[in-house]
């Protein structure tokens, strides 16, 4: 690398521990198969094309990179085929080629590279490239387009715009049972539920994902559903309908827990998941958003820097 | 009650001066670089947005509209918000000189930040009362030093990151300031 730079100060995490980013990268995407493969048993060959097309463009992009930059090219770590692989569990299979390829660049060069590679992005990369997306074509990125292709034995309207526009009564057409084994419409990651939550464990037993967020931030959205389910129950659904509809699952185990836009002490970490699951199910019920989960986990990562400077007392400080 | 809540939430965040309607984006560049500044900045523009926006609308209601001068609106909005800073420089110099310092030459600048002239031009066209106007005015102003101080921590990260040359700085200040204002699109529609 061409840089005059001598001493290089990292950013958090500052772990210490035996594993690589590449086995972090690989144990990551072994946990996120978990969830897709289900995704792509329901959605059929377009489904493994957007996922098989994501992590190609990734690497591509992050290689056309490291090319132009006069780099060591850095794609053996996995850090970009992960990317891919995350971004495509929040696409739906009716994604064009185009806009996959589209959304790997911005979440490659724009939000990792532009940052100076892993451990400087202040945004989770594939949260931030889906949010471009669902800015950019929403018609695209709305799940009832799968209506027109697909003949489910289940009701294949996306549960969330059901609930959205038709009042919260439309959600008992959604059993959790169903909703767990992925009968719904929704991006091709994001339906199975049962594959998400053992994918997530497996994540928090290992370490990669902390089960502090994790579990704040579904407590967050847990608490939040409640409170508005109370409030009217006619108008908002209950929790349940919310824990296992939409982005909440991945938003939670893989796209919230990202390394370097995450903080790192108990208690920032803590109001980090609550206050993005809050904030989800708040732009859900509130806002023009059908799932609020990506802007969540992305004003969290605002947040982010600000929290973590609530800091552990230094040891032998008075 | 509820029509002050929701004015404030959408001041605030929905409609947020910086980063949804684009005013104010020179102080929001130039002061974003380390925390302390920011913060200064931030209680800088509150107090002369509080100040300006309750002038300026009892100038318009008492002097300006009784006398049919509504020409004169620009010219005595920017004499007004131009003493404003003046006072607060003042006191800022004597009382602070450490933030005196670091502010630069963004202080007298708020002269010219065209948020503090939106904001009051807004309470104006949009009609509103005089608590109206204060809570619009105050809302805004920290609607605005909120975005401030949270792109101040994103930024003082970014710093440290190894940025590639061309983007160095500025560019990777604008990239970041755009997925700020993006991320604040998720309050779109509320209040």
């Amino acid at each position: 690398m061409t840089d005059s730079t001598k001493l290089i100060v990292s950013h958090a995490p500052f772990y210490r521990d035996a594993c690589t980013v590449m086995k972090r990268s690989y144990l990551i995407m072994a946990a996120a198969l978990v969830a897709l493969i289900p995704g792509w048993f329901l959605f059929g060959a377009p489904a493994v094309g957007v996922s098989a097309l994501a992590v190609a463009s990734s690497i591509f992009w992050e290689l056309t990179a490291n090319t132009l930059m006069k780099q060591q090219p850095t794609i053996g770590d996995g850090n970009a085929a992960m990317i891919g692989l995350i971004l495509s569990m929040l696409l739906p299979a009716t994604a064009p080629w185009w806009m996959v390829i589209t959304g790997t660049f911005v979440a490659i060069i724009m939000s990792k590279i532009a940052f100076g590679g892993i451990g400087g992005n202040p945004f989770c990369p594939p949260a931030l490239s889906a949010a471009v997306l669902t800015v950019s074509w929403p018609h695209l990125m709305n799940f009832n387009g799968m209506l027109v292709n697909y003949d489910m034995a289940w009701s294949m309207v996306d549960p969330l715009i059901n609930v959205k526009f038709f009042g919260a009564e439309t959600a008992s057409l959604y059993p959790p049972l169903e909703l767990l084994f992925g009968h719904q419409a929704g991006g091709i990651g994001a339906v199975c539920g049962a594959g998400l939550i053992l994918g997530g464990i497996f994540l928090m037993i290992r370490g990669i994902s902390s089960w502090e967020i994790c579990l704040s931030f579904l407590g967050g959205v847990f608490v939040a559903a409640f409170l508005f389910n109370m409030s009217n129950p006619d108008l908002y659904a209950g929790p349940v309908f919310h824990l296992l509809t939409g982005y909440t699952l991945v938003g939670a185990f893989f796209l919230a827990t990202e390394d370097s836009s995450s903080p790192v002490n108990l208690i920032p970490m803590l109001i980090y998941g609550f206050g993005g699951g809050m904030l989800t199910v708040l732009i859900r019920n509130k806002g023009v958003w059908v799932d609020g989960v990506l802007f969540a986990v992305l004003l969290m990562n605002l947040a982010n820097p600000i929290l973590d400077m609530i800091r552990p007392k230094a040891l032998g400080k008075v | 009650m509820t029509e002050y809540i929701l004015l404030a939430i959408s001041c605030i965040f929905v409609n947020n001066i910086m980063l949804t309607q684009n005013l104010g984006s020179c102080p929001f560049l130039g002061t974003s670089k380390s925390m302390d500044t920011a913060v200064g900045m931030s209680m800088a523009v509150i107090f002369v947005l509080v100040m300006a926006g309750i002038t300026t609308w009892v100038v318009e209601a008492a002097i300006l509209k009784p006398m049919d001068l509504q020409f004169l609106r620009t010219v005595a909005f920017i004499l007004i918000i131009a003493s404003l800073v003046q006072f607060v420089e003042m006191f800022l110099k004597k009382s602070m000189p450490s933030l005196y310092a670091g502010l630069g030459i963004f202080l007298p600048l708020i002269t010219t930040n065209c948020a503090v002239m939106g904001v009051c031009l807004i309470n104006i066209n949009e009609e509103y009362t005089f608590l109206q106007a204060l809570i619009s005015s105050f809302c805004y102003a920290t609607g605005f030093g909120l975005a401030l101080v949270l792109f101040a921590g994103v930024r003082e990260r970014v710093i440290l990151a190894r940025v590639p040359r061309p983007l160095r700085d500025t560019s990777i200040g604008l990239i970041t300031a755009g997925f700020i204002a993006l991320a604040f699109f998720g309050f779109k529609g509320m209040g």
